[in-house]
């Protein structure tokens, strides 16, 4: 297994590289110049120029490619075009705002999606199947913008249930759990769809199997025989939809934290783009990549867990 | 009993004083008979951050406002905007000449860090400002410096090459401010984004890049501007600054309190705001911006200055800004505020009124024939022209833009929109890759204004319009080196005609800068000093 994630690893390190090449050169030829957002619009050519040199973006661009390259090899992403702070000293500040959202969000929406698959697939086209599969659709369909303000309107402004935007703190404390329960919603709603499906068909397609009659037919009561006899087996693909989804939810806290004024990479990475703090965005862009990467090799690792026949 | 006598005179002098006060308490927006209590966070709103906390590196609006929080300048700007009164100098005089000033500052004054305030203080930030090394937009402000001495503690005397009109306006601008100079050496490049530190109402506490700022009060501060009512310290214990990019939670938020008050409200917002419970809407008065639309005259089709009066004369521009402000404004008359000093409002009769079927003989008789498909035709070229727009931070041009185009598709003139954030709209503007731009430019004076966008020297930014013309030069210098206020207005006023001949820029309404405020904010007056609305909120407190 040790050989497996250290070839995992080593061919993790071209997608990363990847990434750094194409989120620099997209960033450098989009137009916006980050001199003219710190000169301001009004200042004459002189003083942007002037404000370039001070900035270190007047070296040719292949230039500043290969010092970016080799100081993020040292883990060293530059610093910040405006706080002028070390890149990873702002996102160490972001990563765990993002990650508890994300898996605020992830965990809710994997229970949201059990319970809605379970009951949909045991209760097989009753009413309440066809409720969950309409509910999951409506989740999939809604732009997570729009949940995220209606939610916000009617259970933080209208009704004073919850904080409108901000951040509480972390999620272990009262306030900080608070906080993270409509941006979480939010997140995870678009999530809950998509599983329930995949829940419901691949139960489906284990309680038709074999073990299952066996199961019942030894007399094991219901719950048992779904909860831990199907759903155990079920749950590899389900690991692997998860998995995929981390990737996709890390991509909906760009608007979820921007709605919620949440401070984590994902509004960061927006302002950051307005303006044109290349480093911060390129710093968040790896950071999201390498999560990606690693997400990707623990749902490989967790096969493993889930099915001893699966050997690495 | 007929004759008042100078005793009967006084009681009702009083009375009348005592009436005009609480009139005068009544009407002011956010003032208050209560008694300022000090204390409380005053929590502001921002769509964005802020690119640096330096003054002297950047024109960036949102930067003048927390810049006079924590620096004062030389002079300072009344609410008015029009008379300039004292800061740190406490009394200025001139000489007959107009080209030695001397300002004869407070003693009483120290920094944030403690630190003395003294004359070669003021001598080390004008000097920053002036050296090309720092990169400052501003080094205009302070026309051409020969000499800067400080013959004493509290003497500074400017000593320049000609006469500089401007200069007392300049130097109460919020970028023309006084740093400490021992926080800029001791951080380097990096003052304005860690450690700045002048000798404003507030302190300098905390930068969370993209998430909030803090400013704490600065208890030794007395020496605040004449206008406002507490000259210091501030009755705020401390004002933070939170970053909430999305505008619906932001009003939100506004609602429900947990923003105090924040720039940029939608025209669409404002009358709801206003009846919206515990929140009102307090304007700036007078507000200096405008928004226009601007030709680039070195483009072919709006080279011609017919084209260009065409394209006014098609736009009916009341319609236009009664739509995009829902009802809050009409039409500029002309592209400055009336009123503001060296204001020409003979320009108001050389800006066409709506005249579609003008326009269309103008581009006619221009040689602009309609085509097939009704966009006009010339020499085998289609009267396309490329406007430029900013997306995401001024609702109403995003409003305006399709309006505009079904106006001047009309008389055959095809526009073609393009839509972009700040950073991407200024670095096209910048390719020069336009024919026309809306935009809209904050100003201390007319003088300021006119040199940003005609004056040579400053293509191609900010003299968009590229317009190049020696007439214009030479008025922009006279204006500036004029002795007398008269010759001063002469002179810009030639230029604003020559402008408005030429059909330089359509004026399409004045912008009246809007706070949604909470109720519980007292004495808060927002400031139209370069369109900020924050002036050092010396004067506002929380009620409980």
């Amino acid at each position: 297994m040790g050989l497996y994630i250290v070839r995992r690893v080593l061919a993790a390190i071209p997608v990363v590289l990847g990434v750094m090449v194409l989120s620099f050169a997209m960033l450098h030829l989009t137009p916006g110049d980050p001199a003219v957002v710190v000169a301001g619009a009004d200042a004459p050519p002189e003083a942007v120029e002037a404000i370039r040199r001070q900035l270190g973006l007047t070296r040719p661009l292949p230039v500043q490619f290969l010092s970016y390259l080799g100081q993020a090899v040292s883990g060293n992403f530059g610093h910040s075009l405006v706080s002028r702070k070390p890149v990873s000293e702002e996102i160490r500040r972001l990563l765990g705002p993002t990650l508890q959202l994300v898996v605020a969000a992830l965990g809710f929406a994997v229970a949201a999606a059990l319970g809605l698959g379970v009951a949909s697939a045991v209760w097989r086209g009753t009413l309440l199947d066809r409720l969950a599969t309409a509910a999951g659709v409506l989740g999939l369909s809604l732009p997570i913008f729009w949940v995220g303000l209606m939610l916000i309107w009617w259970l933080a402004f209208q009704w004073a249930l919850f904080p409108i935007s901000g951040w509480g703190g972390p999620i272990w404390t009262a306030r900080g759990f608070h906080y993270t329960i409509l941006p979480a919603l939010t997140l995870g709603a678009t999530l809950i769809g998509p599983l329930a499906r995949m829940t419901r068909a691949t139960l489906l397609e284990v309680l038709r199997q074999e073990y299952i009659r066996t199961a019942r037919a030894k007399g094991l009561a219901e719950p048992r025989v779904v909860y831990v006899h199907a759903l155990g087996n079920a749950a590899l693909p389900l690991i692997t939809v998860i998995g995929l989804q981390f990737g996709y939810l890390l991509g909906g806290a760009v608007v979820t934290e921007t709605i919620f004024g949440w401070p984590g990479m994902g509004r960061t990475a927006v302002l950051a783009i307005l303006s044109r703090d290349f480093p911060i965005v390129q710093g968040i862009v790896v950071t999201v990549a390498v999560g990606f990467v690693a997400v990707n090799l623990v749902v490989d690792l967790l096969y493993a867990v889930f099915d001893p026949r699966i050997r690495y | 009993m007929g004759t008042l006598t100078h005793r009967s005179i006084r009681p009702r002098a009083w009375l009348l004083g005592a009436a005009l006060l609480l009139v005068t308490a009544a009407v002011m927006p956010g003032a208050s008979a209560q008694a300022p209590r000090a204390g409380g966070t005053l929590v502001i709103g921002s769509q964005f951050d802020v690119p640096t906390l330096d003054p002297h590196r950047t024109t960036a609006i949102t930067v003048a406002g927390l810049s006079s929080l924590l620096f004062d300048t030389l002079l300072t700007p009344d609410y008015d905007l029009r008379t300039v009164g004292a800061g740190l100098a406490r009394r200025w005089e001139s000489s007959a000449d107009g080209t030695t000033y001397t300002f004869h500052l407070r003693d009483d004054v120290t920094f944030h860090s403690g630190r003395r305030f003294t004359s070669t203080d003021v001598k080390w930030s004008f000097e920053r400002i002036l050296d090309p090394k720092t990169g400052s937009p501003h080094k205009w402000r302070l026309g051409d410096v020969a000499a800067i001495e400080t013959p004493n503690e509290t003497t500074v005397v400017l000593r320049l090459k000609g006469r500089h009109a401007e200069l007392l306006v300049q130097l109460a601008s919020p970028f023309v401010a006084i740093v400490d100079r021992e926080a800029v050496e001791k951080h380097g490049p990096k003052f304005g984004s860690a450690g700045p530190a002048g000798t404003g109402p507030f302190t300098f506490q905390e930068w969370v890049l993209n998430d909030h700022m803090t400013f704490k009060r600065f208890s030794q501060y007395r020496w605040g501007p004449a206008f406002f009512m507490n000259r210091g310290p501030a009755h705020l214990d401390e004002v933070v600054f939170r970053i909430i990019p999305e505008y619906q939670t932001m009003l939100f938020e506004a609602e429900r309190g947990g923003v105090h008050a924040f720039r940029g409200v939608r025209s669409a917002d404002v009358e709801r705001l206003r009846r919206a419970r515990g929140l009102g809407v307090l304007e700036a008065n007078p507000s200096q911006q405008t928004h226009y639309l601007g030709f680039k005259v070195t483009r072919p089709g709006v080279s011609d200055v017919n084209v260009r009066k065409a394209i006014s004369a098609a736009l009916n521009r009341e319609a236009l800004a009664k739509a995009v402000t829902h009802g809050l404004a009409g039409a500029a008359k002309g592209i400055f505020l009336p009123g503001v000093s060296d204001y020409w409002a003979g320009q108001e009769s050389i800006f066409p009124k709506h005249d579609a079927v003008g326009a269309r003989a103008l581009l006619d008789a221009a040689g602009w024939k309609p085509g097939a498909d009704g966009i006009r035709v010339k020499d085998g070229h289609r009267l396309r022209l490329t406007l430029l727009g900013m997306l995401g931070t001024v609702e109403e041009h995003e409003e305006l833009h399709p309006l505009l185009q079904a106006q001047l598709k009309d008389v055959g003139v095809d526009i073609e929109v393009k839509l972009m954030a700040v950073p991407a709209f200024f670095a096209t503007l910048g390719k020069q890759d336009y024919d026309l731009w809306t935009l809209a430019t904050p100003y201390a004076s007319v003088f300021e204004l006119l040199r940003f966008w005609y004056s040579s020297k400053n293509i191609p930014s900010p003299n968009r319009t590229m317009w190049n013309d020696p007439r214009t030069d030479a008025e922009l210098l006279a204006a500036q080196s004029a002795a007398s206020a008269e010759a001063r207005a002469r002179a810009l006023q030639d230029v604003q005609r020559i402008a408005a001949e030429h059909h330089l820029l359509v004026p399409l309404w004045h912008e009246v800068l809007r706070v949604p405020t909470r109720a519980e904010v007292k004495g808060f007056r927002p400031h139209g000093v370069y369109a900020t609305g924050y002036y050092k909120f010396l004067d506002v407190w929380l009620e409980r």
